[in-house]
């Protein structure tokens, strides 16, 4: 898999989310995103929607996409590169 | 907890996409008619890809009314209105010698449709009186208060999409508590530009017709109308020789402290609602006749609906009526009372609006054709933005 691929979103996740107390190394590959850990709830997911779109132009069109390619760093990565492929 | 003496209700009105009065509204929906297509009457939407349901432009004379001041908010309220009393057998002037309250659920008039005046006073232009006084004047509660000279208490109720249920509920806590003879209540929401855009950011909206419980469901369709009841006291309805067409029997409300849009999934916020409406009423949940669901149409709604159907109400049938109006935002509560009560004197329910296929994730499913139930009590529910859960218990007759 695209591991750059995967830096850049865990930098954009950290950025974005403003995780003040965490870095890009502290995300791993198949941690929930929306969950516990990092505090993130669904009025995140959507501004994450809005990044992809902005950093890869690859758009998730609603949530019933969303939420499976959301899940974590892997299923976004492989989403981003599926729909990058098409 | 006290009980709750029920509150007659003595006319009802309502208009959305389906038709412009409660009769109209119900038969369109027997036909299964969604009347939705993309928006026509904003000024700046984002996209013309998420349809709406719109109130088709002839409604009624009251759009030309000294009151309404050509807001589409009042034109839709006053029309129900002036169906509810009409229904009610009540003429404008038999309101003047009575304590009328008037308590209305909306989100964009009176809260939202504020547009302009930012603009104007930031520019300390002298005009910017303008844009204020349109925005007074927007005010649905005004507009009425205004043209029958009703006497007041007035409110308007800004608790999103629960709005409409929690207006009903405080206008029967008036009449319980003396306050008022008389109450015009309900919820009333015109399609506008910042509820349309917001909900489309949020990623919430469907760009096919909406089709709540489906296991294809995959968002809501905004819509817009008024549904508005006229609830009465014993006294009042006695002294004039009225007839009481339903009870509010119950209405129970919650927050989930969860979340600002979603629910909460485990559904203690609305299972704290349903058990508050059922033991206010006194009314156990094997004796509610079928259910009016808040059915959206989004994915964690109708899940967390579902699961507590399956829960509390295993074997009532439920329905959304979503799929045929949209959702109505602050008017839904009001227009699905409206819809149950008309459900409760027909002994007829509806086809869930848009549901063909069951959901397996969904532990329960909606009725796919009409029914014939004779029921004596149901539940019309309604949850909302911020985790509220309003829910009404309505009832055909006076003794439980």
């Amino acid at each position: 898999m695209n591991t750059e691929l995967k830096e850049q979103l865990k930098q954009i996740v950290v950025t974005e989310f403003d995780l003040s107390d965490m870095g890009p190394e502290d995300i791993q590959d198949d941690d929930i995103l929306f969950g516990d850990k990092f505090g993130l709830d669904s009025i995140d997911a959507v501004e994450l929607v809005f990044q992809v779109k902005n950093h890869f132009g690859v758009e998730i069109r609603d949530m019933k996409e969303g939420r499976p390619a959301l899940q974590s760093i892997n299923t976004l990565a492989e989403f981003i590169q599926r729909r990058l492929a098409q | 907890m006290k009980r709750f003496s029920p509150v007659a209700i003595s006319g009802v009105g309502c208009l959305t996409a389906l038709g412009h009065d409660l009769d109209q509204c119900m038969e369109a929906m027997f036909r299964g008619e969604r009347n939705c297509g993309p928006p026509t009457r904003l000024s700046n939407p984002v996209s013309l890809d998420y349809p709406v349901f719109e109130v088709s432009p002839d409604f009624s004379s009251a759009q030309d009314r000294e009151g309404s001041s050509g807001v589409r908010s009042v034109q839709l309220a006053l029309t129900a209105v002036e169906e509810a009393l009409r229904d009610a057998r009540l003429s404008g002037p038999e309101l003047q010698n009575r304590r009328v309250g008037i308590c209305l659920g909306a989100t964009v008039t009176g809260s939202l449709k504020h547009e302009g005046i930012p603009e104007a006073q930031g520019a300390n232009k002298p005009e910017y009186l303008t844009p204020e006084q349109r925005f007074l004047l927007t005010s649905p509660v005004l507009g009425i208060a205004n043209q029958y000279r009703a006497s007041g208490p007035l409110q308007t109720i800004v608790t999103a999409c629960s709005a409409g249920s929690d207006a009903i509920g405080l206008a029967a806590q008036w009449i319980q508590s003396g306050m008022c003879d008389l109450v015009l209540t309900g919820g009333v929401e015109e399609l506008y530009e910042i509820t349309y855009n917001g909900f489309v950011s949020l990623m919430n909206c469907d760009t096919r017709p909406c089709r709540p419980f489906d296991a294809s469901r995959n968002g809501l369709n905004l819509g817009e109308g008024a549904g508005l009841l006229v609830l009465e006291s014993e006294q009042a309805l006695g002294q004039r020789g009225g007839r009481a067409k339903a009870f509010v029997w119950g209405y129970g409300n919650s927050s989930d402290a969860y979340h600002l849009t979603s629910p909460s999934p485990e559904g203690q916020g609305l299972r704290g609602a349903i058990l508050e409406a059922l033991e206010v009423s006194g009314v156990g949940p094997e004796r509610i006749g079928f259910i009016n669901a808040h059915g959206t149409g989004t994915l964690d709604n109708d899940a967390l609906e579902a699961s507590m159907f399956r829960e509390i109400f295993p074997e009532t049938p439920f329905f959304s009526t979503k799929g045929y109006t949209g959702h109505t935002l602050a008017a839904a509560g009001g227009i699905e009372a409206a819809f149950t009560v008309s459900c409760l004197e027909r002994h007829h329910l509806p086809p869930s609006g848009g549901f063909s296929t069951p959901d397996p994730e969904l532990p329960a499913s909606p009725i796919q054709s009409s029914l014939k139930v004779r029921a004596d009590f149901a539940l019309s529910q309604t949850l909302a933005f911020g985790g509220i859960n309003s829910v009404l218990v309505l009832g055909g007759e006076k003794e439980a």
